[in-house]
């Protein structure tokens, strides 16, 4: 373990430490978003839940990071590195669930706004585009952005696609869009700068319920055309 | 209960703020300057996480139909009960039907208005903060709010003191993530320049406006982000996080304001100067503030 003197911290394991000021702890892996990534990210995360951390609040998963926001009165970062070092990073089987969720996602022209420009800008029919999304199964590697807007690794290569130039003020809940090698749900209407492709009526956030996102990371999605 | 008369600007209903619910991407929103927040509670022996109302700027106008004690602490107004000139930090027995009226501002635009035991809005994933896009809880002209008119004291250990608003430009952060990939002349001149707060900031975020900073670092892969964070935007302005931000984020993170300085950036207005200070030395040093 040593200091970079840029803030980053090397570790024993395959990620580094990032103080990220009082009271927030990073872990990075190298930037990637595979599932190779997700999996490393699960088990730790797992991992540094059942040691039940003195002063440990949350942990907030990413494509390559976690985040650990502790509470300072309680522990710090130096602490919380030593604590994490101290794992045994092997020992633990995740019981990912082989499900698939089937998301039903109408890609009509009447909610599909941008589908039109999406295949002009990639040189590929409007069929081709829905094919590419569709066929995929894809992984949930995080929740962020908005509340129960989840991350998805997995997007064809060929639906690759920069954000488009001017956000949209209100992108509808309910938007399957694209941008940037992602692809995602909009669950509430929301300023946006992803291209719009199709809808569904299916929303995985209820305040009311607890947790309140029924689709988890490491669950896995498909979406299917109707 | 309380009912709004009147609204200036924004009025809402806000506690310590949702935690524990970051990793379903639920922001933490809660009072915009925790430390006017926490002390208003404290003031009346409340429990610290208790409902209070967050007012922003000057014009409102509020009316309590029942007998209560209250609390105000934040920016340096001209208040009044009714006729009578009062002030913040101090406990006021108020009787009902008196009004509340909140003037002009001298410092700092956000007043926290505390009754005895808080206001008893909804409780939603452990909190009454609102939660963006979902659960409004800006009010309006007739609302009404519920409290209760019998004190049960929770006697408080500690008290906190108030905030003294600086009003300075000079915002003292810790270094992000991603300010190392910065070019030395980028990073000199995001710590050099005097920025000011746009108009088009809220309790998500502060637009900053001023001379743009080249940069070849455009976006990384999201990744989380919290209060106090400030990004460095694609057209070459950092932008400051503010309560009601989102959790993760594509921006390169340059730096991490500390607590008191973002309850410091809470309380100043569009057309404020700003210009980031990097705190050298240990992270561990800085004293917690609740």
């Amino acid at each position: 373990m040593h200091n970079k003197n840029n803030g980053w911290i090397s570790s024993l394991h395959d990620f580094s430490y990032f103080k990220y000021g009082t009271h927030a702890l990073l872990l990075e892996w190298p930037v990637a978003r595979d599932t190779e990534t997700l999996y490393k990210i699960l088990k730790l995360e797992k991992l540094i839940s059942e040691q039940h951390i003195i002063g440990v609040i949350e942990i907030v998963p990413c494509y390559h990071s976690i985040m650990i926001y502790y509470n300072s009165s309680k522990t710090n970062a130096s602490n919380l590195i030593q604590e994490i070092e101290a794992i045994n990073i092997t020992t633990t089987d995740l019981n990912i669930s082989n499900d698939i969720v089937q998301i039903k996602v109408s890609y009509d022209e009447v909610h599909a706004q941008d589908l039109a420009t999406v295949a002009d800008i990639l040189g590929i029919s409007q069929k081709d585009v829905i094919d590419f999304h569709s066929r995929p199964i894809y992984d949930v590697h995080f929740i962020g952005f908005l509340p129960g807007f989840l991350y998805l690794g997995g997007l064809d290569e060929r639906l690759n696609i920069p954000r488009r130039a001017t956000p949209r003020v209100r992108v509808p809940a309910g938007s399957v869009a694209i941008a940037a090698g992602q692809t995602g749900i909009y669950p509430i209407d929301s300023p946006g700068g992803w291209h719009i492709i199709g809808w569904t009526d299916k929303i995985f956030f209820n305040p009311g319920l607890n947790p309140p996102c029924q689709i988890l990371p490491g669950m896995r999605v498909k979406f299917e055309p109707i | 209960m309380i009912e709004i008369i009147r609204t200036g600007s924004q009025l809402c209903i806000v506690d310590l703020g949702r935690y524990k619910y970051r990793r379903y991407g639920v922001p933490i929103s809660g009072a915009m300057d925790i430390r006017s927040g926490v002390r208003a509670n404290s003031l009346l022996h409340n429990t610290l996480n208790v409902a209070l109302l967050e007012m922003y700027m000057p014009g409102h106008q509020l009316l309590f139909h029942q007998n209560t004690r209250i609390a105000l602490t934040g920016a340096e107004s001209e208040l009044y009960l009714n006729d009578k000139r009062i002030y913040t930090d101090q406990v006021y027995s108020v009787a009902r039907k008196s009004k509340l009226t909140v003037g002009a501002m001298s410092r700092g635009s956000r007043i926290y208005l505390a009754v005895q035991d808080g206001f008893q809005s909804s409780i939603i994933l452990g909190s009454r903060s609102p939660i963006p896009g979902y659960l409004n809880r800006t009010l309006t002209r007739g609302d009404r709010l519920e409290y209760n008119n019998v004190a049960h004291s929770t006697r408080l250990s500690s008290s906190i003191s108030a905030l003294k608003i600086d009003n300075t430009q000079q915002i003292y952060c810790h270094q992000g993530p991603e300010w190392h990939l910065f070019h030395h002349k980028s990073q000199k001149a995001l710590l050099s320049k005097v920025y000011k707060i746009d108009i088009k900031s809220d309790r998500m975020g502060y637009r900053l406006q001023g001379s743009k900073t080249k940069c070849k670092i455009k976006s990384i892969y999201s990744s989380a982000v919290m209060p106090g964070t400030v990004q460095f935007l694609p057209d070459g302005l950092p932008l400051i996080l503010m309560r009601d931000c989102q959790t993760t984020g594509g921006y390169p993170r340059i730096f991490q304001i500390i607590e008191e300085d973002i309850n410091q950036l809470a309380q100043r207005r569009p057309g404020d100067e700003v210009q980031f200070q990097l705190i050298q030395g240990s992270i561990e040093n800085e004293r917690p503030i609740p």
